[in-house]
């Protein structure tokens, strides 16, 4: 039960080279603890150089981060520690992959973080089940698997750290619809029952509508709007200033609202629009 | 760290040095560097300096990437200048302190060995790397050994792996950035311990880095051949290399200095 807040935090990529570009602007955001906060923005926006200041791979030229109430950066030389507090998962991660079985790449985080014997036996067999590896599967060469599979194996190296705060970075890329379903659901699964804090980026509206409690759009490395997924959904305009698409079914319910249904929005999920429109078409024949 | 490495890098331009045709530059280069390794004297380290001066401004490449393709090679620089300065013996002793004895003739040493490396690396970066695009390079290359085709040595497999390997030295560049990141993430640690543990250390870079090689190689094998490619046999060009007077002018200046270098050496000035 972590918060992860950030205090103006600027980062600047190439500082003092022709290449100068400020990736994130006097950033303030916090990701609340047990909520899944989704950060969405255009390419460019900042969202994966953010991704990697959480976790202490990169450092601020200025401002805090702070996980609890402790500066990440208060004693460099105990970065590593950090990342074993705030685990990262990045956009492709099956690429990481590397050992000759399954169970050992999964081993990888915890070993580092000098877990050994039962405790790793758990730690690993846990994140597998969360991920959907079956036990088979653990022995195997984690180059023999299917795409989706590495990509759930790569999730659960991370997830093996047992990390307070989780940050996945497009976990659900070039899957196809089913792949993402299943990966997504197992994090949001996985949430709900361990309650860590979790950061989900994606530019998928759909996903971040069904998955996240929480969002953050980001645009040119500034925050351009936060608060939980139906206030923001109910700013559709910001959304589409920060050069993003609306979820498809909001685009419906702006439609059906401008042809004179009375529903009320926001609505950014299928079952959500739904019952709105149900509700309307009852109200309509009880007239 | 990996990012500053800009060797094989191409900044596209249109500068004189950019338009001139490639087979010209290859071979100027060797002129260029045969006078880099002539040059003995002061007066011919600041003719050379003056021609590298003047292609860098010529080029109109950002200053700054021209002094940071120096930096991976600033260890050889200082290494090579400080074995000069104390090994080499003279006649005019400047400093003598228990067992250290530096001469005059080692700081010169010293200096022109600076010089000369400098000079190598910003010439062959500026006149090659920086200013020909990666497949104009191998072009030239190609066409300046077809002789070799006679004695059936395979010249365009050969360019088309070079222009291959060129090509995806960046691409492995941000790979290898990518993974490393990842594998911190996870808690890697490459800074401490010894030799052994060290070098085991980077099992989860290379492995994932050959795998992706490999993969990336036979994707782009297919990609090749889905486009009907069968090697250099009855293969066509769609830009046709030519000389213009742009090239002879730039060959006059570059055998002129050169010549004004042997001049100066063999006068002594």
């Amino acid at each position: 039960m972590t918060d992860l807040t950030l205090k103006d935090v600027s980062y600047i990529y190439g500082e003092g080279t022709p290449f100068r570009k400020v990736a994130l602007d006097r950033v303030s955001l916090c990701f609340h603890a047990d909520r899944i906060t989704g950060l969405i923005g255009h390419t460019g926006s900042g969202k994966s150089t953010l991704a990697m200041l959480l976790n202490g791979l990169y450092r601020p030229n200025s401002g805090e981060i702070l996980i609890g109430d402790q500066n990440i950066w208060e004693n460099p030389k105990e970065i590593s520690k950090i990342r074993f507090r705030v685990g990262l998962v990045f956009q492709y991660p099956e690429y990481q992959l590397f050992e000759e079985t399954v169970y050992k790449d999964i081993a990888f985080g915890p070993t580092n973080m000098g877990v050994s014997g039962e405790e790793l036996d758990r730690l690993v067999r846990s994140a597998a089940e969360f991920t959907g590896i079956e036990p088979a599967m653990l022995d195997k060469s984690p180059f023999e698997l299917s795409g989706g599979q590495k990509r759930r194996v790569a999730i659960a190296g991370v997830l093996a750290m047992d990390p307070e705060v989780i940050v996945l970075d497009e976990p659900a890329a070039g899957l196809d619809p089913k792949g993402r379903e299943e990966i997504l659901g197992r994090l949001k699964h996985y949430q709900r029952e361990q309650h860590k804090t979790v950061v989900l980026i994606s530019h998928s509206m759909e996903d971040m509508a069904h998955y996240s409690d929480d969002l953050v759009v980001m645009k040119n490395g500034k925050v351009l709007t936060s608060g939980t997924t139906g206030e923001v959904f109910s700013r559709l305009d910001d959304i589409r200033s920060a050069g993003l698409e609306a979820p498809q079914i909001s685009k419906l319910a702006e439609k059906l609202i401008a042809a004179g249904i009375k529903i009320q929005p926001p609505i950014y999920t299928v079952e959500a629009a739904k019952e709105a429109i149900l509700r309307a078409v009852s109200e309509n024949q009880e007239k | 760290m990996l990012k500053d490495i800009t060797l094989g890098q191409f900044f596209p331009g249109n500068s004189v040095l950019h338009r001139m045709d490639p087979r010209m530059k290859i071979i100027l280069l060797i002129v260029y560097l045969v006078g880099v390794f002539f040059a003995k004297t002061f007066l011919a380290f600041g003719l050379l300096m003056i021609f590298v001066a003047a292609i860098c401004l010529m080029s109109r490449i950002n200053f700054k990437v021209i002094i940071k393709s120096l930096k991976p090679i600033l260890f050889i620089i200082v290494f090579t200048a400080i074995i000069n300065i104390f090994w080499t013996k003279g006649d005019t002793l400047l400093v003598s302190w228990g067992i250290i004895h530096i001469y005059a003739e080692g700081l010169r040493a010293a200096l022109f060995m600076i010089l000369r490396i400098t000079a190598l690396v910003v010439g062959t970066s500026v006149i090659l790397s920086y200013t020909t695009s990666p497949v104009a390079m191998t072009d030239a290359l190609e066409r300046l050994l077809s002789p070799l085709a006679k004695i059936k040595v395979p010249v365009h497999e050969f360019s088309m792996m070079m222009s291959l390997a060129l090509r995806f030295i960046p691409t492995l560049v941000e790979e290898t950035e990518k993974i490393l990141n990842a594998q911190k993430a996870r808690g890697a640690d490459f800074e401490s311990g010894g030799l052994v543990r060290r070098a085991k250390a980077f099992v989860p870079i290379l492995v994932p880095l050959f795998f992706s090689a490999f993969r990336r190689a036979d994707e782009l094998a297919v990609a090749m051949e889905c486009r009907l490619y069968h090697g250099g046999n009855g293969r066509t060009r769609m830009k046709e290399l030519h000389l213009s007077s742009l090239d002879f002018a730039a060959a006059a200046v570059t055998l002129l200095g050169l010549a004004g270098i042997i001049l100066i050496n063999k006068v002594g000035i």
